[in-house]
């Protein structure tokens, strides 16, 4: 069977610069895949493998089960792409490149076409050069949708867009998803909006692989957890609790005083007696708290308080610890 | 931002723009002053037409280069938006985009007079020439920004401003007026006075419009766009009636609205530059005097030049997608196009085609326009005595004879524009600029023959030929082995493919018997170059069918 997509051990340096370190990626039909992460972390990189732009250095890339480098014809057919640049030739008029991009497209729905740009409100005598950002990005998100692509890859479309535009974009990806049952790759630094229309989530630092899983499962793996431990123990013991596979510490309290930046609950400075650790934690399975504590206590350390991390959170804390 | 510090960023940013094409467009601005002057001399053309030619040749290729480096956006007119941006008035703006482009303009025009002054010893004229270019350059560049936004009002307008420039530069071109150096001795102190005031108005003129365009909302459509309609605000397309357009029918197939695409953005500039470069020739000559006698042999060399200057100019213009960043790197709507990398390449291919033939159209219309000027008002029996000859040479040819002159023409077409094309689709630009490996070559020879005084740069000359015509053939079946591998090119069609050029070259060598002269051994005479070149031409036709793929291949998958 052959995915949408599909890379594997895929490696590339610029120079002594590793873009992508062992990327495993894996995306089901009909999935919307959300990748994060910070800037120059690889995220275009792995996208422009995807699109063939660039050829794998080791590891494989498959589009539809097909090497996009190989077969560019037969894998860029079935891709829509809208780009963070501003790329599109700026002296066509839209109807002209609505014009020129349909003759690429077998499939290409013009009355798909004509009804996003009426909602867009996209004049079609307009020349690119002459459009906004926000009506640039309009623009290319009807060049990408209207050929029903079965998989759609946006690099980071809505950066630097106000939030009705950014709204017009997430339209359009969960219509297309939701109505169509296609694929979408997308690239963003805005987490609300990943966490919003993705189903499936990437992140990524350095060109390393920090989380790769289904949305619910990551938001709903990562908790806060905040437990005590005597003074005399270094309490280092903790990540490796059973079922734990990541613990990351944030801050940690002493005799009542904060020792670190990362924010403690409230309740982790009241209750301090000998130590307090708040810290981010990667659960494998659901959390049973109260088998938790037990496993907690008979390693020495007594569980205080376990609250729900947003993405935000898990996407600092990860990235940061990985600086 | 003070006005010295933003000249100097302005004038920074004009050098780290221009400092890899300068060297470039000066060396082609010197060799092709150098093969007017050696190449052309023994061909009988006069040395005032000489001059005439290569100084105005050289201003064409310096104001052609420099004009690149202001435009806008791609190779579309007006002033460069992006620097509108910029804490400056607009008339320092202007000023400190110009005073940079016509120093370079200038400098390089200096750098060509030099090398044929010290080099090969030619009286070459100076202070003229150059106040000449400074003043070409300026209104260019002004008519270029004022009339961005209204393309069809530059004709009409340039004709304007060029026609008492020619009133007051033709009698510098009398013909029969023996040494031109002394017509260009009389460039005194009113003439300069002259151009000075011309440049000034150029300026005004620029500044004008300038500001104009940088007060000016963003289209004129957008001052009238949102008209009302039954309520609502309506888009202008739904206001105005439609205007039909070319590409409103829809494209029959990808490849076409590729070619289209090539067309409207890059090769339709070559064919206006070829016009406007010989209407540039033509007016400045002025009418009858210059089609007159040997100056019309002179204009036709001219014509002859631009038909072996249009296909390599199309190669490179097809071959780059961003005309003003370094790196050639193919554009990402290019690049993100479903079409295979050999269609793609084929694309860009047939584009240069077209662009060429389309330059050579103009190159051909304006020859048919100067025969029938020069015959309605000029040397009518000078023309007549062309085409008598021309109609005789015709007779004595056999068709077969004439079907492989045209293929031969074809070949050079395909080999002069596809190499190029090949090379710079690359998108490596050490490999671009080994184009002017040529350039260097003939320069180096020209100065060798100068120094030693013997010919024997010309002895050397058939063994590049020798070279060519045997790395050529091997090139190309590496090239096409790779493309087989590659999956470019399947079996079949590289079998068909070399049939085809061992069949015409087989056919080459028996029609033409002149041509099996080039395998008898022993020495090897300037004219048995000639009977290397055909071959080596028709070989070289075959190599960028190979070699386009794979070169776009290795830019468009990095």
């Amino acid at each position: 069977m052959s995915y949408p997509l599909e890379i594997q051990a895929l490696c590339r340096r610029y120079g002594g610069t590793v873009a992508l370190d062992h990327v495993d990626l894996v995306i089901e039909e009909g999935a919307v895949l959300g990748l994060i992460g910070r800037n120059g972390a690889g995220k275009t990189t792995l996208i422009r493998h995807v699109l063939g732009l660039l050829k794998a250095q080791s590891g494989s890339v498959r589009v539809f089960g097909a090497d996009p480098v190989k077969h560019p014809a037969q894998t860029l057919a079935r891709i829509g792409y809208v780009s963070e640049d501003r790329d599109l030739p700026g002296w066509m008029r839209i109807e002209e490149l609505l014009r020129y991009t349909r003759a690429f497209f077998p499939d290409w729905d013009e009355t798909l076409a004509s009804d996003l740009c009426r909602a867009f409100d996209l004049d079609p005598r307009q020349r690119v050069r002459t459009l906004s950002r926000g009506q640039h990005v309009r623009t290319a998100l009807v060049l990408a949708l209207a050929p029903r692509p079965a998989l759609l890859v946006l690099d980071e479309p809505s950066s630097g867009l106000d939030p009705v535009v950014r709204r017009d974009v997430l339209e359009a990806v969960i219509q297309h998803v939701a109505h169509e049952g296609r694929t979408v790759l997308f690239s963003s630094h805005l987490l609300d909006e990943v966490e919003r229309v993705s189903d499936h989530l990437v992140m990524i630092d350095r060109g390393t692989m920090l989380v790769d899983g289904p949305m619910d499962e990551v938001v709903e793996g990562f908790k806060h957890v905040v437990y005590r431990h005597a003074e005399d123990s270094n309490g280092s013991g903790f990540g490796a609790l059973p079922g734990m596979s990541l613990c990351v510490e944030m801050g940690s309290t002493s005799s009542g005083a904060a020792s670190s930046g990362a924010p403690s609950s409230d309740s982790a400075s009241r209750n301090s007696i000998d130590h307090e650790v708040l810290c981010l934690c990667r659960f494998e399975t659901s959390v049973d708290e109260h088998a938790l504590a037990a496993q907690a206590s008979a390693g020495g350390f007594e569980l205080i308080e376990i609250l729900p991390a947003t993405l935000d959170e898990i996407f600092l804390n990860l990235t940061c610890r990985a600086s | 931002m003070n006005s010295f510090g933003a000249a100097r960023a302005l004038g920074w940013e004009y050098y780290r723009m221009s400092r890899r094409s300068v060297p470039m467009v000066t060396l082609a601005g010197c060799s092709l002053a150098g093969l007017y002057w050696i190449a052309l001399e023994p061909f009988g053309a006069r040395r005032e037409s000489l001059v005439f030619s290569a100084v105005f040749g050289t201003l064409l290729i310096v104001h052609g280069m420099t004009l690149l480096n202001c435009r806008s956006e791609g190779l579309a007119l007006g002033f460069e938006r992006r620097l509108y941006r910029l804490p400056m008035s607009t008339p320092g703006l202007v000023i400190w985009r110009m005073v940079p482009a016509a120093l370079l303009g200038a400098a390089m025009y200096l750098a060509t007079a030099g090398f044929m002054k010290l080099v090969l010893g030619t009286r070459w004229p100076v202070l003229g020439p150059t106040a000449i270019s400074i003043t070409c350059l300026v209104w260019m560049l002004a008519l270029n920004w004022s009339l961005g936004r209204r393309p069809y009002l530059l004709a009409p307008v340039g004709l304007a401003v060029a026609v008492p420039f020619v009133l007051w530069l033709k009698p510098r071109f009398q013909p029969g007026a023996g040494e031109l150096m002394a017509n260009w001795g009389d460039f005194g102190a009113m003439d300069l006075v002259l151009l000075a005031l011309a440049v000034l108005m150029a300026v005004m003129v620029a500044i004008v419009g300038v500001r104009a365009d940088r007060a000016e909302p963003r289209t004129l459509q957008s001052l009238v766009a949102r008209n009302r309609v039954g309520g609502r605000r309506a888009p202008i397309s739904e206001t105005m009636p439609r205007r039909k357009s070319r590409s409103r029918a829809g494209f029959r197939s990808a490849t076409g609205a590729q070619l289209w695409m090539e067309w409207r953005e890059k090769g339709v500039w070559v064919s206006l530059w070829a016009a406007l470069g010989l209407i540039f020739c033509a007016l400045a000559g002025g009418f009858p005097e210059f089609l007159a006698g040997p100056t019309l042999r002179n204009g036709l060399l001219f014509i002859a030049m631009l038909l072996v200057l249009a296909p390599p100019a199309a190669g490179f213009l097809h071959g780059r997608s961003n005309l003003s960043s370094r790196d050639s790197m193919l554009d990402r709507v290019r690049a993100t196009r479903p079409l295979s990398d050999r269609t793609l390449a084929m694309t860009l291919l047939l584009a240069t085609f077209v662009t060429t033939a389309a330059a050579w159209l103009v190159a051909i219309l304006t020859l048919t326009g100067v025969f029938v000027v020069t015959w309605l008002w000029g040397d009518t029996a000078k023309v007549e005595e062309i085409v008598e000859g021309l109609r005789l040479a015709l007779q004595h040819s056999a068709p077969a004879d004439l079907a492989l002159a045209g293929l031969l023409m074809i070949g050079f077409c395909v080999a002069a524009s596809g190499l190029p094309l090949s090379l710079v689709l690359s998108g490596r630009s050490r490999l671009t600029e080994g184009l002017a490996a040529p350039y260097v070559l003939v320069i180096l020879g020209l100065i060798f023959e100068r120094i030693t005084g013997s010919d024997a740069w010309r002895r050397l000359l058939p063994y590049p030929a020798v070279m060519m015509l045997t790395m050529i053939p091997v090139a190309s079946g590496v090239c096409a082995w790779l493309c087989y591998r590659r999956g470019h090119y399947s079996l079949r069609a590289l079998i068909r493919g070399g049939l085809a050029f061992v069949t015409l070259a087989i056919l080459l060598v028996f029609r033409f018997p002149f041509l099996q002269q080039a395998f008898v051994p022993g020495g090897l005479p300037f004219e048995r170059a000639v009977a290397y070149a055909a071959p080596a031409t028709l070989s070289a036709a075959f190599l960028p069918f190979v070699l386009a793929p794979l070169m776009l291949a290795w830019n468009r998958h990095r």
